[in-house]
């Protein structure tokens, strides 16, 4: 840091950081101790039977990273975020902006799709079993197929991407809702005056203004696909022939650390995600300073 | 700090300026508009700061005895007989200490997905806190769970009681983590002809009793165990 | 202007095809739990297509037992006190912080910011043994403090309000800067009244994800008389398939208050517009 600051400087960052200290503290107590104590796990066997931890260096890391398990569940996320992600955002942004104009019934509709949201889990997870039935599926009985879509290796992944995108539409338009009421309306005014149509506006106005939104919501977005783990939570069995070709890596950190008490090789898994997201996210914020427009 | 401290007699001192011609209700409006943030965070955080110090200092913090029935629809939970009844039996000073029975979680390993939820996060967080006793629920159930480590291993010199007094109940279990053992572990006891079924009627079919591995309660888990193969008198049954 | 008229009314009427189905589709499991709270236990199981209706009559006595069996007034009580404090610290933290990192300078702030984008890389999991054994040891169990305790401060809410506000013209602030006006006046009067929109979408996510928290108040309150609705419906939703109608009936009643409280909320969302419109 400089040596020298002005006043000016001085103010800012003496309340900069005031202003983050509670955040800053409660993450570090809340948080990151956590976080530090899986660290140390994942160099531990953690001692079954109350007989205490033991230090086994980088034992885990081996163990995780020659693993197959591992890298086919590493794939599975990614092919899950790269279904979720892309269409999760563009469905959402395209609701978002009709839903901004001024059209009937449109706070009817905005709590449409916000109830997916607050619905019980266990109510989608009994609606989307049932439109995957094999036998007595809505989706086989329209299309008079004889598909098993959770269970067959090869469109599992898709059926679950499914109702990722689903599930995650109304959290989406919500923030880009939000964003959208921060862009000024007289631009829209502006812009109109000038003749330029829908189209137009949205290229030239909607998108770029919005830019910062939907940034955030494609980091967040990507850092909450690769931690995916409720959907597979609900909807796939231990039985399920598919399992190993959609299982996240979140998922396996959880048989193994919560249902096979293994918590030394699940906090292994953790660390191993978290170099991964961290890689991607250090690349996205290099993105963002050339694309995202700043005013 | 000297120079923020005579900012604020300055400060001090112009309030004072301008309510000087204010009535005793203008004045009163006059801070609740300018300073009913400041006024608001002080409240609070007064409130925050008294409720902690009684809470930390001043309530019952440790237990006697925390133990989960898993598994079953009828209440075993706080304030229910089977609590009463043992609160009683072992003479436990409930001002001093708390004693907690939690009969709302659902959680089977030997189902597929049946470790799938919250309720078994939730036990999971409890006993790795130490904060759990024993846990009852079905004798397959509970193999499952012994298996994953969380049990305590009844061979351990700890319980070297309880293994003599209840050697013919012991349920034994195979690990998960080969590294331990390819034998079985000893982890549960029996407790099928117990008052939990005889009396109380939260299991219909075989149940066990495990002990956590993280406990270090072994006495209150040895009067639970008591309790539970204590005979029926008349005069529980009048309280 | 006759064809632009035209073309404006099949552009409107296109919205309303497309929001049309995509409301029909986000609708389903909503229709889908309120008919099965409606159903017996044995048409509820039964997952033939037909029966998407009840075809036994219409039970409502499902939501008289389920309201009959708990004491609802005190469980929304105490998942509303929840939420209004969880939304209170979550709204307050994060607009600070999201400020100081959005519109500031200050020794640190590239390091803080990522450890904020940390947190939100780990799957929370790791988070329950150890944030537990804190309640705990503090003497918070059972307590609505404890209930609040994971969610007194946010990364999610940080970083969204920091979006918030760099998208926020510089110019603003800077004829604020030149008036004199300190650090926390430029924060209270100018910027904060105009990231209004993004405080409403953080309480809203906060307010539902608190809703649909299960495990915390699951572990954290084991007396009845202080668990939320989530938890509190534990006994039903416990069993494994058995009891459908009347699980779907209790979740339906649970559901109801969230609707109440977003379709408030969301007149603060219109209302944003012309407040942050009209003054930029």
């Amino acid at each position: 840091m400089k040596k020298h600051m002005s006043p000016k400087e001085k103010s800012e960052a003496k309340w900069g950081l005031l202003f983050v200290a509670p955040t800053m503290i409660g993450l570090i107590i809340l948080n990151f101790y956590p976080i530090f104590n899986t660290v140390y796990q994942s160099f531990c066997k953690t001692g079954d039977f109350g007989r205490g931890n033991t230090f086994v260096g980088l034992a885990n890391y081996q163990k995780v990273l020659t693993a197959t398990e591992t890298w086919q569940s590493l794939w599975n996320t990614i092919k899950y975020a790269l279904i979720e992600v892309p269409f999760g955002i563009i469905i959402a942004l395209i609701l978002a902006v009709l839903l901004n104009k001024k059209i009937a019934g449109r706070s009817v509709y905005r709590t449409i799709f916000f109830l997916p949201m607050v619905c019980a889990p266990a109510a989608v997870a009994m609606v989307w079993k049932w439109l995957y039935n094999t036998q007595f599926g809505l989706l086989n009985n329209v299309f008079h197929t004889n598909v098993a879509w959770i269970s067959d290796k090869r469109i599992a992944w898709i059926s679950i991407g499914i109702i990722g995108v689903w599930s995650i539409i109304g959290y989406n338009m919500v923030l880009f809702i939000g964003g959208l009421q921060e862009i000024p309306g007289d631009y829209y005014e502006a812009a109109s005056i000038d003749g330029a149509n829908g189209f137009r506006q949205f290229f030239s106005i909607t998108v770029p203004l919005l830019s910062p939104t939907t940034f955030f919501i494609v980091q967040t977005r990507i850092i909450g696909a690769l931690t995916v783990f409720d959907l597979m939570f609900m909807v796939m069995d231990k039985t399920n022939v598919a399992l190993k070709n959609v299982q996240s890596i979140v998922y396996l950190f959880y048989q193994y650390a919560f249902t096979n008490g293994n918590k030394g090789y699940g906090a292994t898994l953790v660390m191993v995600l978290l170099a991964f997201i961290m890689i991607i996210t250090f690349v996205l914020q290099q993105v963002e300073k050339k694309v995202v427009y700043h005013n | 700090m000297s120079g923020s401290g005579g900012r604020m007699q300055h400060w001090l001192q112009a309030e004072k300026e301008k309510m000087r011609d204010m009535s005793v209700r203008q004045k009163i409006s006059y801070i609740l508009t300018y300073y009913w943030l400041y006024i608001a965070g002080i409240l609070t955080a007064v409130i925050l700061i008294v409720f902690f110090i009684h809470r930390m200092f001043f309530s019952i913090k440790d237990f006697w005895f925390y133990g989960m029935f898993a598994n079953t629809m009828e209440n075993g939970g706080n304030e229910s007989d089977l609590w009463y009844d043992f609160v009683d039996y072992a003479d436990f000073d409930t001002t001093q200490k708390k004693v907690e029975m939690n009969s709302r979680t659902f959680f089977d390993p030997t189902v597929s997905g049946g470790t799938n939820n919250s309720y078994y996060q939730a036990f999971v967080a409890l006993v790795e806190s130490g904060d759990l006793d024993t846990v009852v629920m079905g004798t397959e159930a509970l193999k499952g769970i012994g298996s994953s480590g969380r049990l305590l291993d009844l061979s351990d010199e700890k319980c070297a009681d309880l293994m003599k007094k209840y050697s013919d109940r012991i349920i034994t279990c195979i690990p998960y983590d080969e590294e331990y053992s390819e034998e079985s572990v000893p982890v549960g006891i029996d407790v099928s002809d117990s008052l939990l079924c005889t009396k109380y009627h939260l299991y219909e079919e075989d149940c066990a009793l495990g002990i956590s591995a993280y406990t270090d309660r072994i006495e209150s888990v040895e009067t639970f165990l008591d309790f539970l193969f204590s005979e029926e008198e008349g005069s529980t049954d009048n309280g | 202007m006759k064809s632009a008229e035209a073309s404006a009314r099949r552009a409107k009427i296109l919205t309303q095809i497309v929001l049309i189905i995509m409301a029909f589709i986000m609708l389903v499991p909503f229709a889908w739990m309120i008919l099965t709270a409606l159903k017996t236990n044995q048409e509820s199981i039964s997952v033939n297509p037909f029966y998407i209706f009840p075809h036994n009559g219409w039970h409502w006595e499902n939501f008289a037992t389920v309201w009959k069996s708990y004491n609802f007034v005190i469980l929304y009580k105490n998942t509303i006190l929840m939420i209004f404090f969880r939304v209170v610290c979550a709204c307050l933290t994060a607009t600070m912080a999201g400020y100081a990192f959005g519109r500031l300078k200050f020794p640190g702030k590239k390091v803080l910011f990522t450890l904020v984008l940390i947190q939100m890389m780990v799957p929370g999991q790791i988070f329950i043994i150890p944030q537990y054994l804190m309640v705990s040891k503090m003497n918070m169990l059972n307590t609505t403090f404890g209930l609040v305790f994971p969610g007194l401060v946010t990364a999610f809410g940080t970083y969204l309000l920091k979006t918030g506000y760099e998208g926020l013209p510089m110019d603003l602030e800077e004829a604020a800067n030149i008036d004199g006006c300190s650090v926390p006046g430029r924060f209270l009067h100018i910027m904060m009244p105009l990231t209004k929109s993004s405080m409403v979408s953080l309480g809203i996510f906060t307010a539902v994800f608190a809703f649909k928290d299960l495990m915390w108040p699951m572990i954290v309150c084991t007396n009845a008389s202080t668990t939320t609705l989530s938890a509190g419906l534990a006994k039903m939703q416990g069993q494994y398939g058995s009891e459908y109608p009347t699980m779907m009936a209790a979740a339906t009643l649970a559901v109801l208050p969230m609707i109440i409280i977003y379709v408030i909320f969301q007149k603060q969302f219109v209302e944003g517009i012309a407040t942050s419109g009209g003054k930029l």
